[in-house]
């Protein structure tokens, strides 16, 4: 769905990502991993145009980043930016406002736009809150009303950067899941988390940051039995088989 | 759900009422049934008192009301900036500039000076936009900017005050703001520009509520982020520049009212814009006329009390911000 091939990425006079080449495909769930300032958000900031792709290519659904005009490239990629706004607007009228790549001047909200908010309400889970006020609404669920915007987009790849800061666990559980949902749906889902646990619990493909590069991809396990998750995060990880499926444990590594 | 039809009726009746006592109070009192009479026989001495002073005022009112009051909604939307303003970042100093400079150079035509004023109007909040954007000002820079561009061109515009002495739009009442002297010839044009502006900024009110969610989720939503801040910083920039062609430069509606009407019925653009015009209309023709009647026989001008009742407006913001920034 998404393709980045040996694309370096950053902004004016600085280059944050060199040399990277991966894909994000429909029907998985990829998560981008890597300490702080490893160039996970400038990835996904580079595919909606917010940074710059200094050299290679973005490709999405096979065709050049830059021959997609923006409204048309709404239509195929929603992203939950890292930094969002408290808006003084209902819960509904946010989500309404992910229909906004489908209409033209003078944009007025038809029934069947309507219909997706409603939908992408109930199907986080906030349809409840519909005509409340953001301003009123706990950190958790204005967070979920922004996840009900980028499911309204109706989009088929959908980024979240950092969807977990500020939730509780068992919401940041229920976040997961829902991310589960839409990959069965056929979406590319691709989230930036820095819980290594969720990650290895939830990721089909994990990419993994560090140093200006992507130093490696692959799936939980691959990562852990390559050394690369402990060296990229200075923990040692360790598998554990159990009925409920793989677990992980973390800790420093031993002098 | 707050109940907002009330709202706009009220604020409906307001203009209405204000518009009927505009009409009748004044130096020549002029009750209901003479107010007909002079309709009906605009040759008689009443009928020239409602046809050259009394309409073209009130409709001066109406219009710089609604139209400053919507420019700040827009101007603080753009910029995400509360404490923002046309008067306050230094647009409105702009528009008076230019229309100085229209004195000074004999151009009186209605439309050169609203398009003028536009022009003066639109290059400060140019600067302003792109000094905020090439530094990355925090809110309080960008309000300290528009001190510097209020300074720098009220500077000019004295500067060719003080060698064009005898130009008689530069009086008391166009620097501080007033409808004294208004006159259909100036009105007409200002007032087809604003009525436009109105119209395009009410019809994308889904486009200021987008923007109102950061440049990165815009821009996620398909919205040519920086062309839209052009747009709209250019529609304020002819709704402050109109007005202030005819009105002078009147402070203050443009915090005041958009303020006001937010806490009525919060941000959404849909309901704000078309409030605040109404209660702009209403407000500052209501202010007018308080400011002709306090000490009749003695007029003030409008901008004179507007002032009075922004600075401590503007005081009281600044105390209540709370320090919030607005992001999660």
């Amino acid at each position: 769905m998404i393709e980045l091939r040996n694309a370096t990425l950053g902004y004016p006079g600085k280059t944050v990502l060199r040399d990277v080449t991966l894909s994000f495909p429909a029907g998985q769930i990829t998560v981008l991993l890597g300490p702080n300032g490893s160039g996970k958000s400038t990835l996904l900031k580079a595919i909606l145009g917010l940074s710059q792709l200094q050299d290679g290519a973005i490709l999405v659904q096979g065709k050049p980043l830059e021959a997609w005009d923006s409204a048309a490239l709404a239509r195929q990629v929603a992203c939950l930016p890292q930094s969002r706004r408290v808006p003084d607007m209902t819960v509904e009228r946010l989500v309404l406002h992910g229909r906004f790549p489908y209409l033209r001047y003078p944009r007025r909200y038809r029934p069947q736009d309507r219909a997706a908010a409603r939908q992408a309400m109930e199907q986080v889970g906030i349809l409840e809150y519909a005509g409340q006020e953001l301003k009123t609404l706990s950190g958790g669920t204005r967070q979920k009303a922004y996840i009900a915007m980028a499911l309204a987009q109706d989009t088929a790849a959908v980024l979240l950067d950092e969807p977990n800061a500020y939730l509780d666990l068992a919401h940041q559980l229920q976040l997961m899941a829902l991310c589960r949902d839409l990959a069965r749906q056929g979406k590319a889902v691709v989230v930036v988390l820095h819980d290594l646990n969720l990650a290895l619990q939830y990721a089909d493909r994990i990419a993994l940051f560090a140093n200006g590069t992507l130093l490696a991809q692959g799936t939980g396990p691959e990562l852990c039995a390559s050394g690369d998750l402990n060296q990229a995060f200075g923990v040692e990880v360790t598998p554990w088989e159990t009925p409920q499926g793989t677990h992980y444990t973390f800790r420093l590594p031993r002098e | 759900m707050k109940q907002r039809t009330p709202l706009f009726v009220l604020a409906g009746l307001s203009c209405v009422l204000a518009c009927l006592l505009s009409l009748t109070l004044g130096a020549a009192g002029m009750p209901l049934s003479t107010l007909v009479q002079a309709l009906a026989r605009p040759d008689s001495t009443p009928g020239r008192i409602l046809f050259l002073v009394r309409l073209p005022r009130t409709a001066g009112c109406l219009l710089a009301g609604a139209a400053l009051a919507v420019s700040g909604c827009v101007i603080q939307g753009v910029l995400a900036n509360p404490l923002a303003s046309p008067g306050i970042i230094g647009v409105n100093a702009g528009a008076g500039f230019a229309v100085t400079v229209c004195c000074a150079l004999g151009a009186l035509s209605g439309w050169t000076m609203a398009l003028s004023a536009f022009l003066g109007a639109l290059g400060a909040a140019a600067a302003i936009a792109f000094f905020g954007s090439r530094t990355g000002a925090s809110r309080t820079t960008v309000i300290l900017a528009g001190v510097a561009v209020n300074a720098f061109l009220g500077g000019l515009s004295e500067s060719v005050t003080s060698l064009f002495p005898d130009v008689a739009m530069l009086s008391v009442d166009f620097r501080v703001g007033g409808f004294g002297s208004v006159a259909v010839s100036r009105l007409m044009p200002a007032g087809l520009l604003i009525l436009a502006g109105l119209a395009l900024v009410c019809s994308l009110h889904n486009e200021l509520d987008v923007m109102s969610l950061g440049a990165d989720t815009a821009r996620g939503l398909g919205m040519n982020v920086k062309g839209m801040q052009a747009l709209f910083l250019g529609l304020a920039a002819l709704l402050a520049g109109a007005s202030v062609s005819f009105a002078g430069l009147l402070g203050f509606v443009g915090l005041i009212v958009p303020h006001s009407c937010r806490k009525a019925v919060g941000s959404e653009a849909r309901l704000l814009l078309p409030l605040s015009a109404l209660t702009g209309a209403a407000f500052v023709t209501l202010a007018d006329l308080l400011a002709r009647l306090l000490f009749a026989p003695f007029e003030l001008p409008v901008g004179v009390l507007l002032s009075v009742l922004g600075g401590p407006f503007f005081l009281w913001l600044l105390l209540t911000r709370k320090g919030g920034h607005g992001d999660d």
